[in-house]
């Protein structure tokens, strides 16, 4: 086979994969893997340079955690930020209610209290005297009376 | 009979975050040793040397800030990368606002690469290339388009994985593949004998 094409060998020295041939390739050839190699080392003594630069992490990460108080009293400020807005819907919620309540001119509620049992009782004797079967004194009582209709409740 | 012993267990990112969503600060601290490196270095090549130290900074800040938003979806590290370009970009616009002159990342080194490239050639000769090889190097770079340049030092000098890149620039992984080769290709033709 051919060496590497300068694609191949670019893709290569990127880190990217070869298909199964140049990979091959690759494996056996000195003189494709020496350019990658050549590339290679330009970049890690680039990246050294770096390493010059690089700041005392002790002290970084004590100015980090210093800042940390002053900035956020807690860590949850991002989920009350979405938050909000429907704490403030629900708010005006509230306040809606508490105006309806308030209202001057509103009708006094209607009394929650149990009742006795003496009112109870005097309720049921009324059922029980009532000798019409619970239920069918809605219907109209003349819906027996066909005769009253005379087209037979078609019209 | 002896109990078999265990090696300490170290807790994961993961562990670490839920710790300091939940106040613990020592958990927060040990995320930002675990990081700081990557961030730095991440800063380093948006902002240059000078700037990089307080965006490294303001990034892990706004981590902790933002901790509660942080929903797992991603690796820690990458979650946090994304916040330190982001804080970067913001640096740069807000440089460029207020109109102060744009400092490449390489510009604010007068000594350029030759000063603190270590010398791992054996001979004079093979050192002396080294320097002018990297500070070609350097220059090639600037001359990628953002987006490649971008790229190419994250994985080469962030040392970040291609698909963490992909996360941290919410980009398609193949899209970063395609510029990282088109970037590497490039630069390898245009240093032609310098390598």
């Amino acid at each position: 086979m051919n060496h590497l094409s300068d694609e191949q060998i670019a893709a290569a020295a990127a880190g990217l994969d070869l298909d199964g041939s140049a990979a091959d390739h690759l494996e056996s050839c000195v003189a494709c893997r020496t350019e990658i190699e050549a590339l290679e080392r330009l970049i890690a003594a680039r990246r050294r340079r770096f390493a010059a630069e690089l700041p005392d992490w002790e002290t970084q990460a004590t100015a980090v955690m210093e800042r940390i108080p002053a900035a956020v009293r807690t860590p949850g400020r991002a989920r009350s930020a979405w938050l909000r807005p429907v704490f403030a819907l629900a708010a005006l919620v509230v306040l809606a209610v508490a105006v309806g309540l308030l209202r001057p001119d509103r009708e006094p509620a209607p009394s929650t209290a149990e009742p006795s049992v003496e009112e109870v009782l005097a309720e049921m004797n009324e059922l029980l005297s009532d000798d019409r079967i619970p239920g069918f004194e809605v219907i109209d009582p003349g819906i027996d009376d066909l005769t009253a209709d005379p087209d037979n409740g078609k019209s | 009979m002896a109990q078999p012993t265990h090696p300490e267990r170290v807790p994961d990112d993961r562990a670490l975050v839920m710790r300091a969503r939940n106040g613990d600060r020592d958990a927060f601290a040990e995320l930002v040793r675990r990081h700081q490196r990557r961030v730095w270095m991440v800063c380093r090549q948006y902002v240059g040397v000078d700037e990089a130290d307080p965006a490294t900074q303001d990034s892990l800040v706004k981590a902790y800030e933002g901790l509660a938003s942080f929903d797992g979806r991603s690796a820690f590290s990458t979650w946090l990368t994304r916040i330190a370009i982001n804080t970067c970009l913001d640096m740069l616009r807000r440089r460029r606002r207020e109109g102060v002159k744009a400092v490449m990342p390489d510009d604010d080194d007068p000594g350029g690469a030759a000063a603190h490239v270590p010398d791992d050639a054996v001979d004079p000769e093979g050192r002396s290339m080294q320097r002018q090889a990297v500070a070609r190097l350097e220059q090639l770079e600037r001359g990628l388009p953002e987006r490649q340049r971008e790229i190419f030092r994250l994985r080469f000098y962030a040392e970040m994985e291609l698909d963490a890149i992909a996360d941290a620039l919410s980009v398609h992984v193949g899209t970063v593949k395609t510029q990282l080769h088109r970037a590497v290709h490039r630069l390898r033709r245009e240093l032609g004998d310098v390598r």
